[in-house]
């Protein structure tokens, strides 16, 4: 039943949906019924489902990209812990700047090309990874420690032999959270200048009151989440898996 | 001798009170006799709006009964549906926005073309050498995607004949640094707006047309919602003379004009605002004679026929729906 909530969740609001817009009472430009979305969908599925992937793939360039400066970042803060000291409070006062915000100068600084929309994706996956990274290199019981302290391990090496599979259930459990982040941040850079991609196809029927596309272009956006989510969740559990971990509640 | 002083300050102080409290209550009253409308801009408070900036500071509103209250646009605020929904009885859009609704079935119409000429160009440096559309050709052109200036781009390089991957084309916001940084060889914009940016920092520019290329598509539109319209016809044809009569201000007083701007936009620049109404008023008063009647069936199909080509729209709409004829 825990399985099928979620089905019959959506099921009853696609109903709740379709009969309000039969009733004719609320304008077809403000809640357009569930046929004309999907026929605008059908119409154009080919254009659709390129702008589609072309975001599935900045959000997960975008991930790549915060997965690999994360671990740089969080061994750097971990190795000179008074720079940890130092760079955490900025990098949760980064995390509190709004992104939309940020977007105008990341397009001035590195154009409106993919790359500038994957830097997008990264700059808002990067603060789950990083903090997840810096927990996990910390989550050691007691004993740990002591057993470390006996080997008499470099920091660095202590580092990679040890604390870098300790935290992999925290990082991953923070992949979890950038994955889906790594979309928002996509389609937000794709809003300040871009001629692909499923922000791209937010603005359009945003400026052309196109209602039933802009319905079209959120459902792709959390259906292209969903997605990453799912993939994220999927690798999680098979690393964890492999590494015989327990995920993190 | 203090005290009698105390007497007096005392009693002046509770004169001058009832004074102020009958005149604030007089004019309660006079707002109370006045109909409240709300007006809608298009975009942030600059002076492409002088003419109802100057309408409302004049007191011609107030004179013509009614007490106005002026909210400016800005991304991601539709005058259109604002107006539509009722919360806000007019607005300024563009005509194109006009048509769009009518297709979508949103009870709105045009009511006055302020800007009956498109308002909008590309432009580039004087001495880059592109004055035509064929020269955009192997060029990089900025268009603000998503917008109308993409498919007026897109129109531009049919009719000249250039195809549209011969030109590089580049996502571009409001920001022109990369404009001045030569990242960009033509860029897009409003006529009021982007080139006197540009000029301002004494660069010449080449100005090329959408209208040259054929498309005749006006610009700003004074509009009300059809329900607005039925129950306040002789109202709506009042507002719309004031705002007329606001612009044929702003013409004739130009300084006072950009006082008034300044008041809605104190953190405007005055020689920024100056010269966009100078751009303005061209646009609203000069070669009016020469474009064909605004307010008529004719003009308006062809900006229709003009969607309609670019596929901006996907159905015809009917021309008469798009704007009220005063009787």
């Amino acid at each position: 039943m825990s399985r099928a909530a979620p089905v019959v969740l959506l099921l009853s609001a696609l109903a709740t949906w379709w009969i309000v817009s039969l009733t004719g009472k609320v304008p077809e430009y403000v809640l357009p019924s569930p046929a004309a979305v999907g026929a605008e969908f059908v119409n154009d599925w080919r254009g659709l489902l390129a702008h589609f992937s072309w975001t599935f793939v900045e959000a997960l360039g975008g991930l790549a990209l915060a997965i690999s400066l994360g671990f740089v970042v969080s061994a750097v803060l971990f190795l000179v812990p008074w720079l940890e000291k130092a760079f955490m409070p900025l990098i949760v006062g980064f995390k509190a700047v709004p992104l939309v915000a940020l977007a105008p100068l990341f397009m001035l600084w590195f154009g409106s090309g993919f790359f500038s929309k994957c830097l997008m994706a990264a700059a808002i996956c990067f603060f789950p990874i990083v903090v997840g990274l810096v927990r996990g290199f910390r989550a050691c019981s007691d004993d740990e420690v002591l057993f470390l302290r006996d080997l008499k391990l470099t920091r660095i090496r202590e580092l990679a032999k040890f604390r870098l599979w300790k935290s992999m259930p925290f990082f991953l459990a923070g992949l979890r959270v950038a994955s889906v982040l790594g979309v928002v941040g996509a389609i937000v850079g794709e809003f300040t200048g871009a001629r692909v991609g499923l922000g791209y196809v937010v603005t359009v029927a945003a400026v052309r009151i196109d209602t039933p596309l802009l319905f079209v272009g959120i459902a792709l956006s959390g259906l292209c989440g969903f997605l990453i989510y799912g993939l994220s969740a999927y690798v999680e559990s098979a690393v964890l898996n492999f590494l015989r971990l327990e995920p993190l509640e | 001798m203090k005290k009698r002083k105390f007497v007096i300050a005392a009693v002046v102080l509770l004169v001058a009170i009832a004074v102020v409290a009958l005149l604030l209550r007089q004019k309660a009253a006079e707002i109370d006799r006045q109909k409240t409308v709300k007006v809608r801009l298009l975009w942030l408070n600059q002076a492409q709006f002088a003419g109802i900036y100057a309408a409302q500071e004049e007191g011609f509103y107030r004179d013509a009964g009614f007490n106005v209250e002026i909210t400016p646009g800005g991304p991601g605020v539709n005058p259109i549906l604002l107006v539509a929904s009722g919360s806000e009885n007019f607005g300024v859009a563009s005509a194109t926005d006009i048509i769009l609704a009518r297709e979508k079935g949103i009870p709105v119409r045009a009511l006055s073309t302020i800007v009956a000429e498109n308002p909008t160009c590309f432009f580039s440096r004087a001495d880059s050498g592109i004055r035509s559309v064929q020269d955009f050709a192997g060029k990089k052109v900025g268009v603000k995607t998503g917008f109308e200036l993409e498919y007026y781009l897109d129109a531009m390089l049919k009719e000249a004949g250039v195809a549209r991957s011969a030109v590089e084309i580049i996502p571009i916001q409001f920001d022109l640094t990369p404009f001045f940084r030569g990242d960009i060889d033509v860029w897009c914009g409003y006529r009021i707006n982007e080139p006197n940016v540009v000029r301002a920092r004494d660069i010449a520019v080449n100005e090329i047309l959408p209208a040259d290329y054929g498309v005749k598509v006006s610009g700003d539109v004074l509009f009300t919602s059809e329900k607005f319209f039925n129950d306040n016809q002789e109202l709506a044809w009042a507002f719309v003379d004031t705002t007329w009569r606001g612009w044929r201000f702003a013409e004739e007083k130009r300084d006072l004009a950009i006082e008034y701007v300044l008041r809605f936009n104190p953190k405007g620049d005055k020689q920024h605002e100056r010269a966009m109404l100078e751009s303005m008023l061209g646009l609203v008063f000069a070669n009016r004679g020469s474009i064909p009647p605004v307010e008529s069936a004719a003009h308006w199909a062809g900006m229709i026929d003009f969607l309609k080509r670019n596929q901006v729209i996907k159905t015809s709409v009917p021309a008469e729906s798009c704007f009220w004829k005063r009787r």
